[in-house]
């Protein structure tokens, strides 16, 4: 079977066509056959500084995958040969990614792909959105009536954060950088916009939110200007978070573990119970009296 | 999700290209015949 292959670290003339061994699905796994395989910035961090893999191996990248099971290994319970599925797995070197005709992967970490979503609609979702729902509902906890700043809101993973924290009832705004991306994330659901090119992202923050910054900032870009902006944003009990795009997203993806970075001080704790409390009745209350609901525009 | 551009697999590095200028909205997929 044909596979891309990242020869060594490098630009993107590393790649290379390889002809391998048909990988054999083992024990709970699933043998797909890709149909698409989505990008993300974290593959050509990995083409450019070197995967997880030994030094000196071939790596097949791209961790978003979207195909047909072709065949299962024993004792698999979920899917049967002929189904669609979509997954995040593999493609950081500690095992083969998605850049191939093939893909064998545990059944546990894939999804059935809906009807309604093509394979290439469907390779397109998973790390983003993995990134941004961990971030901002289980690190953050986000709830209805939050000010949640979205840097980079048209972004990759930006525009999926934008979506979320919309649906999730929270009043959002995005940085942008083009009068283009401001459109589309107000499409997607952020109420203010702020061009990081020329506003003071902080100062327009607060300005925004009306009180001493946002609830929630959500910074995947962990950029120094992005994090001192997302630092100065946010509240004094509030948080700040952002994935990491050097730490080993695989295999904390593959545990359900979000990874998160703060700009100052480190991953920070979510609000007490007795914070969260009182914020909600304080905060929210006059938020939504000054916004309005949030609620019930679509995606 | 918004879809960019896709690229059959045999353009990757066209792809990777696109994905560093930062210049594409929306995800930049490959299509795998």
């Amino acid at each position: 079977v044909k596979a891309i292959v990242a020869t060594r670290p490098g630009n993107p003339s590393v790649f290379e066509w390889r002809e391998l061994a048909k990988p054999e699905p083992g024990q709970g796994e699933l043998l797909v056959r890709l149909r698409a395989a989505g990008l993300n910035p974290v593959d050509y961090e990995l083409r450019r500084r070197g995967s997880f893999a030994p030094t000196g191996t071939e790596v097949i990248l791209g961790c978003d995958g979207a195909g047909i099971v072709e065949a299962v290994g024993a004792d698999t319970t979920r899917f049967v040969a002929g189904d669609e599925v979509f997954f995040c797995d593999g493609g950081f070197g500690e095992k083969p990614g998605n850049y191939a005709e093939y893909h064998v992967i545990d059944e546990r970490f894939a999804a059935r792909k809906p009807e309604r979503l093509s394979f290439v609609e469907a390779a397109a979702l998973p790390l983003v959105t993995i990134t941004a729902w961990e971030s901002l509902f289980n690190l953050a906890s986000i709830r209805a009536g939050d000010f949640v700043l979205v840097q980079a809101g048209a972004g990759g993973v930006g525009h999926v954060a934008v979506q979320l924290a919309r649906d999730a009832g929270a009043f959002v705004a995005a940085t942008i950088s083009t009068p283009e991306k401001a459109a589309l994330a107000r499409e997607l659901g952020a109420v203010a916009t702020i061009d990081y090119r020329t506003e003071d992202v902080a100062a327009a923050t607060r300005s925004w939110s009306g009180r001493d910054g946002a609830n929630v900032v959500f910074d995947t870009l962990a950029a120094r200007r992005s994090a001192r902006a997302s630092t100065r944003s946010r509240r004094t009990a509030g948080s700040s978070h952002a994935s990491n795009r050097r730490g080993p997203i695989s295999r904390a993806h593959s545990r359900s573990i979000a990874i998160c970075a703060s700009a100052s001080s480190g991953c920070p704790r979510p609000p007490s119970t007795a914070g969260r409390a009182r914020r909600s009745r304080s905060a929210r209350s006059s938020n939504a009296a000054r916004h309005g609901s949030t609620r019930g525009r679509s995606a | 999700v918004i879809v960019g551009p896709t690229y059959p697999l045999d353009r990757v590095a066209d792809a990777h290209r696109a994905l560093e200028a930062g210049d594409v909205t929306g995800k930049i997929v490959l299509e795998i015949e």
